[in-house]
């Protein structure tokens, strides 16, 4: 049943954000396209519409990133806790599996949006490239890539795999937070919004203090500091581990408690 | 076997006790009403049943089990909410039951839209009031269940389509299921009911065969209602 809802909720979330992803990706083209064409000889309509081009690209790339945000809070608050509940509560699938498939699609929703973005400017510097100095070799650019990559040292292979761990854990860790604030603000009868919101902020608050105090308990920045002075590349490794341990913790806390107040203390309108 | 049944179910809130220990036994094959003027505490009984609210104390079971996912997979419940997602046209909404329901009877469904003119393709978002209480009333009602909870399912529409709501609830209910409905409009449904439950301030204060009251008390349902529930 999870993947059934799955499908849904990505089905509701992609039909709003596909026309935007679509249109960001056709002017980042464009904007590639114009961009080489574009001199001091050109006539003015053309500049400013080569102008246009990059603030309608920066608004949408702005668009993509915000839409993706709203929409991801609006299916939750819509399906879930709205009159929509009153049909998804009583569809014959686990308050977990509600839970899980709201925070699977938000996920996949967050990382194609990010790949979009990523698509978007590689395609406008790549038509941009192609048409100022002609098509690019493209065994010799794989095999420039390849080299760059082999140059690259173990320590500096951790970090990467590290950081894209804490990229990957950190969405993840984001939106259960989203949806455990909404989870509390949803206890309110009359102010669900505002109280989510409040309750948002409230919990940025908790989990800064908490993360403060743990670093101070175990002495993280000074075993940072001596390890930076003493050259130790693996100092600032093991700082982003335990950063990404907490990252998962945080999240197996807003995902139970979130799924346990769902269970015992639904309140729909 | 009793299929639904409540023992000492209370809920309260805050201020407010909505179910003040209340008992009851309802059994399979009967069309019960579930009668009491605003606030008596139907919608809270419905919601206790689907599991949509956690009872303060006692307990409600359906087919023996605490409400859950088993138990939703035998209850069709049709609320007093514009539940459907409104993005849908009529032919997602069947994909959608057909997915999460396995009673559902699709064959059911596509006759009663086509009888009443209504295109598998035409938007939700689209429709009348009167026109979407249709299709969430056919789609409760195309599914082969336990038990129905029916949550004013007559309320806020025509008098003509009330009566095509209620013929449809007659003619498409599984013989052996429950029908719980839950209205205000006692004139309309007294004719339907096997079964009445007149509900006070979260009390059951009666529960007799229809038929029953009728020769008791010389009065229609709806007559002794308004005497009983006089403010």
């Amino acid at each position: 049943m999870l993947g059934k809802l799955i499908k849904y909720d990505l089905k509701s979330m992609f039909r709003s954000l596909t026309p935007l992803f679509i249109a960001f990706l056709i002017v980042g083209v464009l904007t590639g396209f114009i961009l080489p064409s574009v001199n001091d000889n050109n006539p003015v309509f053309m500049q400013i519409t080569t102008g246009l081009l990059i603030l309608l690209l920066v608004g949408l790339t702005i668009a993509v990133y915000v839409m993706t945000m709203i929409i991801i809070i609006r299916r939750f608050y819509t399906n879930l806790l709205s009159d929509e509940g009153y049909l998804s509560f009583t569809l014959p699938v686990s308050h977990f599996a509600h839970f899980m498939s709201k925070s699977i699609s938000a996920y996949i929703a967050t990382i194609v949006s990010g790949l979009v973005g990523l698509v978007g400017y590689v395609l406008l510097f790549g038509v941009f490239g192609a048409r100022s100095t002609g098509l690019p070799d493209l065994y010799e650019l794989f095999e420039a890539v390849c080299r760059t990559l082999k140059q690259i040292p173990d320590i500096g292979v951790k970090y990467i795999v590290v950081f894209l761990l804490l990229i990957l854990v950190g969405a993840f860790q984001k939106i259960v937070k989203l949806y455990f604030a909404m989870m509390i603000g949803n206890l309110s009868n009359d102010h669900k919004i505002f109280m989510s919101f409040v309750s948002w902020i409230g919990i940025s608050v908790v989990e800064s203090i908490i993360s403060q105090i743990i670093s101070y308990a175990i002495g993280f920045e000074e075993s940072i500091s001596n390890a930076i002075i003493l050259g130790e590349a693996s100092g600032p490794l093991t700082f982003f581990i335990c950063t990404l341990i907490f990252e998962i913790g945080l999240s197996v806390i807003y995902t139970l408690s979130s799924y346990l107040l769902m269970k015992d203390k639904l309140n729909l309108a | 076997m009793a299929i639904l049944e409540l023992k000492n179910l209370t809920k309260r809130y805050k201020n407010f006790t909505a179910l003040d220990n209340v008992n009851l036994t309802l059994e399979a094959g009967r069309i019960v009403g579930l009668l009491g003027p605003n606030g008596s505490g139907k919608t809270t009984m419905i919601k206790l049943a689907n599991g949509l609210l956690q009872p303060t104390e006692g307990y409600i079971a359906i087919d023996g089990k605490l409400p859950g996912v088993e138990t939703k997979a035998i209850v069709a419940y049709l609320s007093d909410k514009e539940a459907l997602p409104n993005w849908m046209n009529v032919k997602e909404l069947i994909q959608f039951y057909k997915d999460f329901f396995k009673d559902f009877d699709e064959a059911r469904a596509t006759e009663m839209l086509q009888s009443l003119n209504i295109s598998l393709t035409q938007k939700l978002s689209k429709m009348s009031k009167g026109t979407k209480e249709k299709v969430r009333l056919i789609l409760t009602m195309s599914r082969r269940a336990k038990v129905y909870f029916l949550d004013e399912p007559i309320a806020g529409v025509d008098p003509a389509a009330r009566d095509y709501i209620l013929r449809t609830i007659i003619s498409n209910y599984e013989p052996n299921a429950l029908v719980l409905i839950s209205t205000h409009l006692i004139a309309d449904v007294e004719n339907v009911l096997d079964e009445a439950i007149f509900l006070k301030y979260g009390h059951i204060i009666m529960h007799k065969n229809v038929q029953e009251v009728v020769e008791e008390t010389g009065k229609s349902l709806d007559e002794y209602f308004r005497e009983v529930f006089a403010c």
